[in-house]
């Protein structure tokens, strides 16, 4: 029997890039590409790019298997309810199949163009966003973003470690300033849009602790994070011109910290310290690794010691 | 060209939806194809790069350990 019907159209090209979070891939390739140029050593032009892709396809992969979890969450909020599966768009097998497909060709690649130890910690990063905090935590506990942080702070690790091959203390702060960065900066942001989280059910600090706890927590996290950031120029992984711009930079952070930290809003507020800290903190992380970029070249060039 | 796709034998779609189908099909397969394109410009770089490359030297202490074999 023969019947007229509707296929579904297929998924727009436009639509699978969309699930890669492209805006969050901007900040993942520049930390990696500072870690890579901040490394002490040389890496063929062609490789760091290969590298750099693979840190980009990678994270594009696990945001893939992100939105693939999350699709019913993501219907539930304004910010996120016009991705491509919410939508509908999309069908979640094929987000699951291009997530898998990204995360598993990024990381193959990796390790045969660059090596096994920048692949294994690529995979490890991977599966620390997909499962260990999209899966696990980020339904079960308001440390979620703490956690998530990690998987964020990968991309720099990864890109020294491409040069070098090893694993020495310098990649490690890069790893812990971006770890101890983002609950001040997503905390900041989630002060704002709290109403979103909670209509979804995800445990996000200012829900489940309340406004007070978050506002404390993100001023702690802003004092830890100071001696973190300036920490590569007191062991001498770095120059003056990072260690003053890291000290210059963290201060502004705490500063704008501390007025969200000591302050409680008020019925109709505008949350302006909120939404400052917030945009600060993106400048500030751009500028931090930018300054280590920029001292290892005046390093290089013998303008510091 | 026929204005019909038969899928399984029972389904079929037709006019409007069909061009919408295919204009569909061709902007992906043209990315898929500008990609692949890419990946095969890419891992031909990768691999002149690693012929050109020389392996390593061995670590003194290997090289002392080779010398006293």
């Amino acid at each position: 029997m023969k019947h007229a019907t509707t296929l579904p159209l297929p998924a727009d090209w436009r639509d699978f890039f969309a699930l890669t979070k492209p805006r969050v891939m901007t900040l993942v390739i520049f930390t990696g590409l500072c870690g890579m140029l901040a490394a002490p050593g040389t890496i063929h032009p062609v490789l760091a790019f290969t590298a750099i892709l693979c840190i980009a396809v990678g994270a594009g992969g696990s945001a893939a298997l992100n939105q693939w979890w999350e699709a019913d969450l993501d219907r539930g909020m304004k910010r996120t309810r016009n991705r491509p599966l919410p939508a509908g768009r999309m069908d979640r097998e094929s987000a699951r199949d291009f997530g898998f497909a990204l995360a598993g060709a990024s990381v193959m690649v990796m390790g045969v163009a660059i090596g096994w130890l920048a692949a294994a910690i690529l995979a490890f990063s991977i599966f620390y966003y997909a499962w260990i905090y999209t899966v696990w935590l980020k339904p079960r506990t308001p440390q979620n973003i703490v956690i998530g942080g990690g998987a964020g702070a990968f991309p720099p690790l990864i890109g020294w470690v491409a040069v070098t091959g090893h694993i020495t203390l310098m990649p490690v702060l890069l790893f812990l300033i971006i770890f101890f960065w983002t609950p001040p900066h997503f905390w900041a942001l989630a002060l704002y849009v709290q109403t979103d989280y909670a209509k979804v059910g995800i445990p996000m600090m200012p829900v489940v602790a309340g406004e007070r706890s978050t506002r404390r927590q993100i001023l702690i996290y802003a004092v830890l994070l100071l001696p973190l950031a300036v920490a590569p120029a007191l062991i001498g992984g770095t120059g003056r011109i990072y260690g003053l711009s890291a000290l210059v930079l963290s201060l502004a952070f705490l500063a704008l910290a501390v007025r969200v930290g000591l302050r409680q809003s008020v019925p109709g507020d505008t949350m302006k310290p909120e939404k400052r800290l917030f945009a600060f903190s993106i400048l500030y992380l751009f500028a931090l690794f930018a300054m280590l970029v920029v001292d290892r070249f005046a390093t290089l060039q013998g303008w510091q010691a | 060209m026929t204005d019909e796709i038969r899928g399984e034998g029972t389904a079929q779609i037709q006019g409007t939806d069909l061009a919408a189908f295919r204009a569909r099909q061709k902007a992906r397969n043209r990315v898929l194809g500008v990609i692949l394109i890419a990946l095969a410009v890419l891992f031909f770089a990768i691999t002149i790069v690693k012929i050109a490359t020389p392996p390593p030297k061995p670590s003194a202490q290997a090289a002392g350990a080779e010398m006293a074999h």
